[in-house]
């Protein structure tokens, strides 16, 4: 009986939906959280470029983030924010890496003439390698690192600069084609920057 | 006999460094002993339910479908893995990436349902699932530890040695899995062969001769 070929249809469609009704109900039950947790974390990046003071809860997150101020210009949107004296306008970047797309965001000040953050949220770069770009020391850099002629230069074999007004910062040894990516971004961010907010 | 399996997953007839099962994310997720750590309980958790199942409802199954219904449930519990980290352990989530979803994929799990629960009551089969990974998850946590500690300077991600030292870029590369396990098989096999002079016999659990992953 257990061979038949009736009886092996019947069977395998009722495991499947057992299994996948129970699936749908785990399901149910983790999205919302698992939607609040990206949502949070896409918000701790917004508040880490302007500057905001680091915190540890989702409620300090939330109410840090009530008073940032949501602008959409162009169809882009903007996040002005003025933490401990700062101003800051921020945005969302996304521009090819090395293996793939790289996600975060840019801070600049409301005249242009600083980046005052940079974070990273998501990238698939060489890990021990472009992926560093994550790390706090490289994206440390950028805050309040001095624009020239617009543009930040990522340099090669830095030896730690520590030169907030010379426009540039170190790279990244081994990773120069991520190096040279996050260069481009930037540039392509602080133009659209300027088209846009002016200044 | 609970001794026996335990012993056998544990060392004798380790998933990792004697059957060489698994090997895929043994490569991929040992970088840092926090995620190795992370990644093997949801394959010792995922192993462990579903031989169970499978050693539930074995008497159920067709043969035709055996190995279909035997990838159903294991995909079913890796998805409630996946789906509880990204709800609970977020960051966690994100830097094991795809390689939870590829627990499905691992042969520790489908070679031992196949070999083990299919033919065994529930709670040997149990036993076996979770033995099963937690010889993977020693194999790992060794292998995480030099990783670690030379790609990063760092234990369970608190800095151990000092900063002057100099990180071994090839370290936080999967390659270098490669390298340290196997030294960890020539070591491990060194070992067994000082401890049994004769050869020993085959042992009655064969592995079915899946692709390595």
């Amino acid at each position: 009986m257990k061979n038949t070929f009736l009886y092996t249809i019947i069977f395998t469609f009722l495991v499947c939906f057992l299994f996948v009704i129970f699936l749908s109900f785990t399901n149910a039950a983790t999205i919302d959280k698992i939607q609040s947790n990206k949502e949070i974390a896409e918000q701790k990046a917004i508040l880490q470029v302007l500057g905001a003071p680091q915190v540890a809860t989702k409620q300090e997150v939330l109410s840090q983030f009530s008073q940032i101020e949501i602008v959409t210009i162009n169809e882009r949107t903007y996040f002005s924010g003025n933490f401990e004296e700062k101003p800051a306008i921020a945005t969302a970047f996304e521009g090819p890496g090395l293996w793939g797309t790289i996600y975060g965001y840019i801070a600049l000040s409301p005249d242009m003439s600083k980046i005052l953050g940079f974070t990273v949220t998501d990238q698939n770069e060489t890990p021990g390698l472009g992926g560093r770009i994550s790390e706090d020391w490289f994206q440390n850099q950028f805050n309040g690192e001095t624009l020239i002629n617009d543009s930040i230069v990522i340099k090669k074999g830095g030896t730690g600069d520590s030169d907030y007004t010379n426009g540039s910062v170190d790279g990244i040894t081994g990773a120069t084609r991520t190096s040279d990516s996050i260069q481009a971004i930037l540039d392509t961010y602080i133009d659209i920057f300027k088209k846009d907010i002016g200044g | 006999m609970y001794k026996q399996i335990l012993k056998d997953n544990m060392w004798s007839q380790n998933p990792i460094f004697m059957q060489i099962l698994g090997i895929c994310s043994a490569l991929a997720v040992t970088n840092l002993l926090v995620n190795t750590a992370i990644m093997s309980l949801g394959v010792i958790g995922v192993t462990g339910m579903s031989c169970l199942t499978v050693s539930i409802i074995k008497d159920l199954i067709p043969r035709k479908v055996r190995m279909i219904t035997q990838v159903l449930i294991i995909a079913f519990y890796t998805v409630i893995v996946d789906l509880v980290l990204k709800a609970y352990v977020p960051e966690v989530s994100k830097t094991l990436g795809p390689y939870v979803g590829l627990i499905i994929t691992n042969c520790i799990i489908m070679g031992r349902a196949e070999a083990f629960a299919q033919s065994n009551p529930p709670l040997p089969a149990l036993w076996d699932g979770i033995t099963s990974g937690l010889g993977y998850m020693a194999v790992l946590m060794i292998v995480a530890f030099f990783r670690e500690l030379l790609g990063f300077g760092s234990l369970f991600g608190i800095q151990i040695l000092p900063q002057s030292f100099t990180p071994w870029t090839i370290m936080v590369s999967p390659p270098s899995a490669f390298f340290i396990l196997g030294i960890l098989i020539w070591v491990g096999k060194s070992i067994m062969a000082r401890q049994v002079p004769q050869v020993a016999p085959q042992p009655a659990t064969a592995v079915p001769s899946a692709p390595v992953k």
